[in-house]
C-alpha cells in the first residue's frame, strides 16, 4: 500500500533512546509498584515478563503517561514526562493497548479506530488512509464495517491493537495482546510485531512466555518493582536448559532466572 | 465527529425521548385545540418533567467512557479533554433542541394552514424552552461526569423533579396562587399566575431576556463543567452562572404577574360589519361564527328589556385576562368570554350581570347570585340551578320573585341600578340593589 510519509517520519531522531528511565518509581495506589527502574529502549520488540503483581502493567501505564511518576526520571522520544502538563507531542506518538481494553459496542470497527485516530491527533486527511492500513494489518478489513458489540474476543483484541497502531506510534504498548487470540492470530500478531520492529519501540507485556520467545527482540523480567533479567530471548532459552520445571527451555528459564533473581534479592 | 457522536452517542435516543414522552404529555395533559399561544405556553408548563429527565440523560451520556472501560485509553490520547469532549455535547445540545423542535411540531401540525393569529412571542417563548433543554443536558453531562457513581443519572432526574415541582408549589406557595416574585423566572418552566388566560397574554420582553440570559449563563456553566477537568472548570464554570446570576436578577419584575402583558396583537377586536356590532378578539377570530348567534340574541334580549337604554355592542372581553389595573367597561356594550361554552349557556352567561365582567374582589356569594338574578330576569326564565355553583339558587329564586311583584318601571330600573353598579364597580351588596 502507497502512502504518503510525513516529514516527522523520515526526520533523523534527535534522542538517544525511545524510552529512558533512571530510577524510576511508579505507585499503584499506596504501593510502590514499580521501584527504581532503570531502562534504555529503543526499536525493536521488548518482553516484559514476570508474574502477578510485579509491576508490569503498571510500568506500562507510566510508559502510556497515564500514571505519573513518583520519583526519578522518564524520557519518552528525548522529552522528560514527568512533572510536565503538556504531553501531547508525546502521546501523538504512542501507541497503547490497555489490559482492559474498553471500546464502545455501536461504534463500527472503522469509526472506533477513526475516533481514537481523531483523538492521537492524526492529521484529518490522513485518517481515513491510516484507518484502512491499521485495521488491514491486524486481519479486521472484512469486519471494519460491523459494529463493535458484534464482535468476538479475539476480533476485539484485535481491533484494539488496531487502534493502538493508527497513528503510527514511535513506541506502542501492548499490555496482554494475545489474550483471546488463538493460534493462527497469535502467529500472525507475533509477525506485525516483528514487522514494526524495525522503527517502533514495542513493548509486550505478556504472561506467555513463548509469545516472547517467539516475537521479542529482547526480554526483561520484572519482579516486585525491579528489573531482574535483561537479556534475548536466546539467553532466556539457555538459562533454561534440557530440564527442570516447565514444559519448555524458555518456560524453565523464566523459573530459574526468577528463582536466581530472589534468592540474590534475600542475601542482599 | 459530531456526525458520529450524533449516530452512536445517546444524542439520537434522547431527541426521540423529549419528543415520545412530550407527545405522551400533549395528549395525556390537555387538548391539542388551542392556538399558538396556548402550543407555547403548554411547551414551556410542561417543560418541567422533560427538564428533569434531560438532567438525567445528561449525567448518563457522561459516564459513557466510565461506563464502557475507556477512561485508560482516553488518558494516553493527546486531544485535550475540552476537545474531545465537545462533540459529545454539541450532540447532545442538537439532541435537546430536536427533540424539542420536533415537540413543537407534532403540536403545531393541527395549526399549520389555519388563518390563526401567530403571537410573536412564540417564537422566542420556544427558543428560550429549547435553550433550557440544552441547560439541563449539559449541566447532567457536567455532573455525570464529575460524579461517577451509576445512581447520578437516576438521582439527578429526581432531584431534577424536586426542583421544578416541588420547590415553587410548597416553598413559594404557587400552589395556593401567590405570586411567587419575579425570580419563579429563573425556572425554565412557565407558571400560570391566578386568572390568566394564556391566549391573551405574552411574556413581557423582559421576561424573556431574563430568561435568555439566566439560561443561556446555565448552559454555558454546565458546558465549562464539563469539558474543563479539575477544580479550574469548577471555578470557571461558576463565572457564566454568577454573572448571569447577577444580570437576571438586575432584570426580573417585582411580581412574577408583572411577568405577562396583554398581548396587544392577540387582543385586536374582529367585528361583524352589520348591526348589531359582535367583537371578538383577533386571537379568537375564528369564534365568531359561533358566538354571533347566541351573543346577538342576548343583545336582542336586552334591547326588548331595557328599552333605549339597552347596550348594543357586544365586545369580547380580554381585560381580565390579568386581573390587573382593569380599564372601565364601556356603558354601551356588553362583555362577554368566548370559551367552549355551548350556544344556549352563552347567551345566559353574556347576561350574567346585564352584560358587565364581574368586579376584582367581588365573588362573594350575594354579589353572584345578583349577576344571575338579572340574566334570570332578562331572560324570563328561572334560575338554573345546574349553572353556577358559586350562586345561592333558592336566594336568588326568592329575589327574583320578589322583583317580579315589582311595577315594571321599577323592575327594569333595579336591573339597570345593577348594571350601573357593575360598570362603576361600586361598593355595595348588589343583592339590595334588586331586592331594595
Amino acid at each position: 500500500m502507497v502512502r504518503v510519509l510525513r516529514a516527522g517520519e523520515v526526520a533523523p531522531d534527535s534522542y538517544a533512546w525511545a524510552i529512558h528511565a533512571q530510577g524510576l518509581s511508579v505507585r499503584a495506589g499506596r504501593k510502590l509498584a514499580v521501584d527504581g527502574m532503570d531502562l534504555c529502549l529503543n526499536a525493536g520488540v521488548h518482553g516484559l515478563l514476570g508474574p502477578n503483581g510485579a509491576g508490569k502493567t503498571t510500568l506500562v501505564r507510566a510508559l502510556a503517561t497515564v500514571l505519573r511518576p513518583a520519583s526519578g526520571s522518564l524520557e519518552l522520544l528525548g522529552q522528560r514526562v514527568n512533572g510536565r502538563l503538556d504531553l501531547r507531542a508525546q502521546r501523538r506518538q504512542i501507541g497503547y493497548l490497555p489490559q482492559e481494553f474498553g471500546f464502545y459496542p455501536r461504534f463500527t470497527v472503522r469509526e472506533f479506530v477513526g475516533y481514537l485516530a481523531w483523538l492521537k491527533e492524526v492529521p484529518k486527511r490522513d485518517v481515513p488512509g491510516a484507518v484502512q492500513r491499521a485495521i488491514e494489518r491486524v486481519g479486521l478489513a472484512d469486519q471494519a464495517d460491523d459494529r463493535m458489540k458484534t464482535l468476538s474476543g479475539g476480533m476485539v483484541r484485535r481491533a484494539g491493537i488496531a487502534q493502538a497502531i493508527v497513528n503510527d506510534p514511535r513506541i506502542l504498548l501492548l499490555d496482554e495482546p494475545t489474550v483471546g487470540l488463538d493460534p493462527d492470530q497469535r502467529m500472525h500478531l507475533r509477525a506485525l510485531l516483528r514487522e514494526l520492529a524495525s522503527d517502533t519501540c514495542v513493548i509486550v507485556s505478556t504472561h506467555l512466555v513463548e509469545d516472547v520467545v517467539a516475537a521479542c527482540t529482547d526480554v526483561m523480567l520484572l519482579d516486585a518493582g525491579r528489573l531482574a533479567f535483561r537479556g534475548t530471548p536466546a539467553d532466556l532459552v539457555a538459562a533454561g536448559g534440557e530440564s527442570g520445571l516447565g514444559d519448555s527451555p524458555a518456560e524453565r528459564g523464566y523459573s530459574i532466572l526468577l528463582r536466581q533473581y530472589r534468592s540474590t534479592e534475600v542475601h542482599r | 465527529m459530531i456526525g458520529l457522536e450524533l449516530r452512536r452517542s445517546q444524542a439520537p435516543w434522547t431527541a426521540g425521548v423529549i419528543m415520545g414522552l412530550g407527545t405522551i404529555g400533549y395528549f395525556g395533559g390537555a387538548n391539542l385545540g388551542g392556538g399558538w399561544a396556548e402550543l407555547a405556553w403548554q411547551q414551556r408548563a410542561g417543560l418541567g418533567a422533560l427538564w428533569a429527565l434531560a438532567c438525567g440523560l445528561g449525567a448518563s451520556q457522561a459516564r459513557r467512557e466510565r461506563r464502557r472501560r475507556l477512561e485508560e485509553l482516553m488518558a494516553s490520547t493527546a486531544l485535550p479533554r475540552h476537545r474531545r469532549v465537545l462533540p459529545t455535547a454539541v450532540a447532545m445540545g442538537l439532541a435537546g433542541l430536536a427533540g424539542y423542535f420536533g415537540l413543537f411540531v407534532v403540536g403545531a401540525v393541527h395549526l399549520v394552514g389555519e388563518d390563526r393569529y401567530f403571537p410573536p412571542g412564540v417564537v422566542p417563548t420556544i427558543l428560550i424552552g429549547a435553550l433550557a433543554l440544552v441547560a439541563a443536558l449539559w449541566v447532567g453531562l457536567a455532573i455525570g461526569s464529575r460524579l461517577g457513581s451509576p445512581l447520578i443519572p437516576p438521582l439527578l432526574t429526581v432531584a431534577g423533579f424536586a426542583v421544578i415541582f416541588v420547590f415553587p408549589a410548597y416553598v413559594l406557595g404557587t400552589r395556593h396562587g401567590a405570586d411567587p416574585g419575579g425570580a419563579l423566572l429563573l425556572y425554565p418552566t412557565l407558571s400560570q399566575t391566578n386568572g390568566m388566560r394564556t391566549d391573551f397574554v405574552t411574556l413581557t420582553g423582559q421576561a424573556q431576556l431574563v430568561q435568555l440570559v439566566w439560561l443561556t449563563a446555565v448552559a454555558g456553566s454546565g458546558l465549562i463543567l464539563f469539558a474543563v477537568k479539575g477544580l479550574r472548570g469548577i471555578v470557571a464554570s461558576a463565572v457564566p452562572a454568577l454573572a448571569g446570576l447577577a444580570v437576571a436578577l438586575t432584570l426580573v419584575p417585582q411580581s412574577f404577574s408583572a411577568a405577562y402583558a396583554v398581548d396587544r396583537g392577540a387582543v385586536e377586536p374582529v367585528c361583524t360589519p352589520d348591526p348589531p356590532v359582535v367583537c371578538v378578539t383577533r386571537v379568537h377570530a375564528d369564534d365568531l361564527a359561533r358566538v354571533l348567534e347566541p351573543v346577538r340574541r342576548a343583545l336582542a334580549v336586552l334591547t326588548a328589556k331595557l328599552g333605549a337604554d339597552a347596550p348594543v355592542v357586544a365586545l369580547e372581553d380580554y381585560e381580565n385576562s390579568l386581573r390587573e389595573n382593569l380599564p372601565p367597561q364601556p356603558s354601551n356594550a356588553v362583555v362577554f368570554a368566548v370559551f367552549d361554552t355551548p350556544a344556549d349557556e352563552l347567551t345566559l352567561q353574556v347576561l350574567y350581570g346585564v352584560g358587565t365582567r364581574p368586579c376584582p374582589g367581588t365573588y362573594d356569594k350575594d354579589h353572584t347570585t345578583a349577576r344571575l338574578v338579572a340574566a334570570a330576569w332578562l331572560l324570563g326564565i328561572d334560575p338554573p340551578s345546574d349553572m353556577d355553583k358559586y350562586s345561592d339558587v333558592g336566594r336568588a329564586r326568592q329575589v327574583l320573585e320578589h322583583l317580579r311583584g315589582l311595577p315594571p318601571d321599577e323592575q327594569r330600573a333595579r336591573i339597570l341600578a345593577l348594571r350601573r353598579a357593575e360598570l362603576d364597580c361600586a361598593p355595595g351588596n348588589r343583592l339590595e340593589v334588586l331586592a331594595g
